[in-house]
């Protein structure tokens, strides 16, 4: 038993006055007459020391105990003792929870409004936890009674420009969960593409999962990609359209560069995915953003935001007997000036950046060369010796976080036989992809790096002939990714793209100072520094961050969510119902009506009491 | 319980007081009563033949000389008047605004027996309950006042009344003759018909002092009460109204007239003592009028 107003029972002293007063009462009614005889004929005698008239007096008083108890637990409120509840609220703040629905409100607006009608409902001594459903889950408020708190991380709640991952978020609200603590876990979303059978079966826990849908479902158009690329007459803008419900709408996609428009296209939204190609000339550097004005009712998605690569013509030798698979690769970036030659003619003089021998020896290595792949073959300074081809299996080791790698689905690589190479001790190699144990690609570093000298080396060890490599999609990535690394060191993908709610690797202009970042608002953005790397942990908006005050990282959010459709209404009407979380609201143990009632009662039969018995009791004598 | 209060100066107007002797009858000791025995008295009373051994000084010689006859004078005998005091201390006796009657009852035992005294005749005061409680007497001159007052000052109240026990108890002492005073309330006094009776069959002189309070008529009760009776502790629950009171005051006059009949019928005295009536003034004026004093 809880009491809602546990102060009451200090009225509960007033049973001292009520007793002293009756015994007062009792005491003054008596009087003491000099004769009783002819009273006697008038009334009734009382024996005075029977258990009847003992328990006939005592009526009175136990009845005005009783009103007075009675009263007093009217007033401190009585409900039924109940375990500790805690109730865990989720928020999603994914992209897709900025549309406006027809009501006018976003659907964050409307998760929040839901969410604080319904803390106001909770059990004041139950606990309250409030958790940010994002790319990755934040945990606002810890589980606390604190209404206001709770109220206010409620409120504080915006939607970002990002994907939520809600499996995410279910796995650490189940952290929790408390064993010993009923608790009810909520989540408020729109569940825009979310599998609601998947997130249900996940939910391993014997906490009560209620899921509160958000929003309609309203159509969207969304730009799903963007970047530039070079074409046979510069550098192209190219961005990917795609909708859902707008099929066929013409829509304005316009580009603007540093902030001005520049160009616009009327396209028809297809049913699978548009593409929209920009032909302008683009400054190296310059910030340019595509939106599209698709007049639905998320926004957010409908603008794209990118930053002219600093590109330059890459400079490539390849030393080969001739190879035209590989030739053609490598000829299909306009950008690259390739350079064909024989063994013989490799010298010094050429101004190349990356140099690929092709299963061919050559006798020197010339300076100024960035980067050198060697395919199949050993190198002239003695690193490497290769012996005969030996069988090897599937691929089993990679290196998945090397830039060689990105977008390499490794698996596919179908190597028959490797070429074991003899390895010199003033190389330190690592294994980049291996076949169970047998090594396949490799990059080797000198063991004394000599001051100045940068050069990346990178060997695949096997042959190119012998393997279809060359007929695969895998191939032109893991060359140009190859190419690139020995190039810049970075993967041109790696550098094009950001995606909102990911951490930014930041690179440092000033060696011992620490970056400034501001965000597309303007707004300053903390950078976590970890010993020699600077990262951008908030990406949360879509837009340009200025380093330093220039403009250097386009973060683009990329997201199809807005194009997925919500769950149907019936699909979730079971799993809604906010009445299911127990207790919903503070259940009194007497009905408020009855306890007015029998407040009044008390009250009632107190006065008629005083005025029926008190006011005639005269003291004489 | 109050203290009794007694100014003798207020007993200056009872100077002149004494008791009409009555039909009581009177102690053998000479006193200032008349009375109708033959005597030593100077009053003369009557002739008769002179026989052999009468006193030669009482024949009357002037009959002689006319009748050749002897014939003695005869006188009266002057004797004393026996008043006994009988006041009641029971409980009941204590209740009374603004003093008790047990006050009241107390000055007119003093009054009274001042003027016995004062008058010559010897006085007993008895203070009575269930019992005899004080006894004091025989008393003669005024020095017995003191002793009066004293005894009364010392009698403790409380109790019962017992009216008949009492009389019986004087009349074992032979003390029932003479004028008996009874100060009584005659509230609780149970079959006070036959103490009255027993008074009179020895030829006593009664004066019945019947002394009440108002609240002994029910003054100021209203509402339910729970009444208890002072000296047996019996309670009764009364809802007072105006009617029941009404009813009740008629039961209490019925009974005092009763009382007052009583002793009307025997020719005997009665007298309403009310608590808030000077006790001088019913000495003087009451008794008075009511031919006890003179």
């Amino acid at each position: 038993m809880i009491w809602g107003f546990p102060a009451a029972f200090y009225f509960a002293a007033l049973a001292i006055p009520v007793v002293a007063a009756f015994f007062y009462r009792r005491f003054a009614r008596v009087h003491e007459v000099p004769a009783l005889a002819h009273w006697l004929e008038l009334g009734r005698a009382t024996d005075v020391h029977s258990w009847s008239s003992w328990l006939r007096r005592l009526l009175t008083l136990l009845v005005q105990l009783l009103l007075l108890l009675a009263l007093v637990l009217a007033l401190a409120d009585p409900a039924p003792r109940r375990q500790l509840q805690r109730t865990v609220i989720i928020l999603d703040v994914g992209v897709s929870m900025q549309t406006c629905d027809a009501t006018g409100c976003a659907r964050i607006v409307a998760a929040r409004e839901q969410a604080l009608k319904m803390v106001a409902t909770l059990d004041p001594d139950g606990q309250i936890a409030v958790l940010q459903a994002g790319q990755c889950p934040v945990l606002l408020a810890s589980p606390t009674r604190d209404v206001r708190k709770v109220r206010a991380a409620i409120a504080a709640v915006e939607s970002l420009d990002l994907d939520s991952d809600l499996l995410t978020t279910l796995t650490t609200a189940r952290a929790l969960v408390a064993a010993d603590v009923p608790t009810d876990v909520v989540l408020f979303s729109d569940f825009a593409g979310v599998d609601l059978k998947g997130l249900r079966a996940s939910w391993l826990s014997p906490a009560h999962l209620l899921l509160v849908p958000v929003g309609q479902d309203m159509p969207d158009a969304a730009i799903t990609n963007m970047w530039t690329e070079s074409d046979t007459r510069g550098r192209r803008v190219v961005a990917l359209l795609e909708q859902r419900g707008l099929t066929n709408r013409r829509v304005s996609v316009v580009l603007h560069i540093n902030d001005d428009a520049v160009a616009t296209q009327e396209v028809v939204l297809k049913d699978s995915v548009t593409r929209v190609e920009f032909r302008t000339p683009l400054a190296p550097g310059a910030t340019y953003d595509v939106v599209v004005h698709a007049d639905d009712t998320l926004s957010a998605d409908d603008r794209a935001y990118g930053l002219v690569p600093q590109y330059e013509q890459l400079g490539i030798c390849l030393v080969t007997d001739g190879d035209p698979v590989l030739e053609r690769a490598l000829r299909a970036d306009p950008n690259v000036r390739l350079r064909v030659i024989g063994a013989a003619e490799l010298n010094s003089a050429a101004n190349d950046d990356v140099v690929i021998v092709d299963h061919v020896a050559i006798p020197v290595l010339p300076g100024a060369v960035r980067g050198w792949l060697f395919l199949g073959v050993g190198d002239p300074q003695g690193w490497a010796k290769p012996r005969a081809a030996a069988p090897c299996g599937l691929v089993t080791h990679w290196a998945g976080a090397h830039p060689l790698m990105a977008d390499v689905d490794p698996t596919l690589l179908r190597i028959p036989a490797a070429l074991p190479f003899d390895w010199n001790a003033a190389a330190k190699v690592t294994e980049l992809v291996s076949a169970n144990m047998v090594p396949l690609i490799v990059e080797a570093v000198p063991a004394a790096p000599a001051p100045g000298a940068a050069a990346r080396y990178i060997y695949w060890l096997f042959d190119l002939q012998q393997t279809d490599l060359a007929r695969r999609l895998t191939f032109p990535l893991l060359l140009w990714n190859t190419v690139d690394y020995l190039a810049t060191g970075e993967t041109e993908h790696a550098e094009a793209s950001h995606l909102t709610g990911i951490p930014l690797k930041l690179q440092r202009r000033q060696p011992a100072v620490a970056p400034v970042v501001q965000g597309p608002d303007g707004r300053r953005i903390p950078v976590k520094t970890n010993a020699d790397v600077d990262l951008l942990l908030d990406t949360s908006r879509a837009g340009i961050y200025r380093q330093d005050g220039e403009p250097a990282y386009a973060v683009n959010l990329f997201s199809r969510r807005g194009l997925c459709p919500l769950p149907a209404p019936a699909e979730l009407a079971r799993q809604s119902d906010l009445a299911q979380i127990q207790p919903t609201a503070w259940d009194p143990w007497l009905p408020r009506p009855l306890r007015n009632a029998l407040l009044g009662l008390g009250v009632l039969v107190g006065l008629a009491e005083w005025l029926l018995f008190h006011r005639r009791v005269i003291r004489i004598g | 319980m109050p203290a009794f209060t007694f100014n003798p100066n207020d007993l200056h107007c009872l100077n002149r007081l004494v008791f009409i002797s009555g039909r009581g009858s009177f102690d053998e000791a000479l006193g200032g009563h008349r009375s109708r025995k033959i005597g030593e008295g100077t009053d003369f009373l009557d002739f008769r033949p002179y026989t052999p051994g009468d006193d030669f000084r009482n024949v009357d010689w002037n009959v002689y000389g006319r009748l050749r006859q002897l014939f003695v004078r005869q006188h009266e005998a002057p004797r004393q008047l026996s008043v006994t005091l009988l006041v009641d201390c029971s409980r009941s006796m204590v209740f009374g605004v603004p003093g008790t009657k047990l006050q009241q009852a107390q000055r007119v035992a003093c009054a009274l027996g001042f003027v016995a005294l004062r008058g010559g005749d010897r006085v007993f005061g008895v203070a009575f309950a269930r019992q005899i409680v004080g006894w004091a007497g025989p008393l003669m001159g005024m020095r017995g006042l003191h002793n009066l007052v004293a005894m009364l000052e010392k009698a403790p109240a409380g109790g019962t009344a017992d009216l008949l026990g009492t009389l019986q108890q004087m009349r074992a002492r032979r003390r029932c003759r003479g004028l008996i005073i009874i100060i009584s309330d005659f509230l609780n006094v149970s079959r006070w018909d036959e103490a009255l009776h027993l008074a009179l069959a020895d030829g006593a002189q009664v004066l019945v002092v019947q002394v009440l309070d108002p609240l002994d008529r029910g003054v100021g009760l209203a509402g339910n009460l729970r009444l208890r009776d002072s000296e047996s502790g019996q309670q009764v629950d009364v809802k007072v109204d105006p009617r029941r009171l009404a009813q009740y005051q008629q039961s209490f006059e019925t009974a005092r007239e009763a009382l007052e009949d009583f002793c009307q019928h025997r020719r005997q005295y009665y007298l309403l003592a009310d608590t808030r009536t000077n006790y001088i003034e019913l000495v003087c004026q009451v008794l008075r009028a009511k031919a006890v004093l003179r």
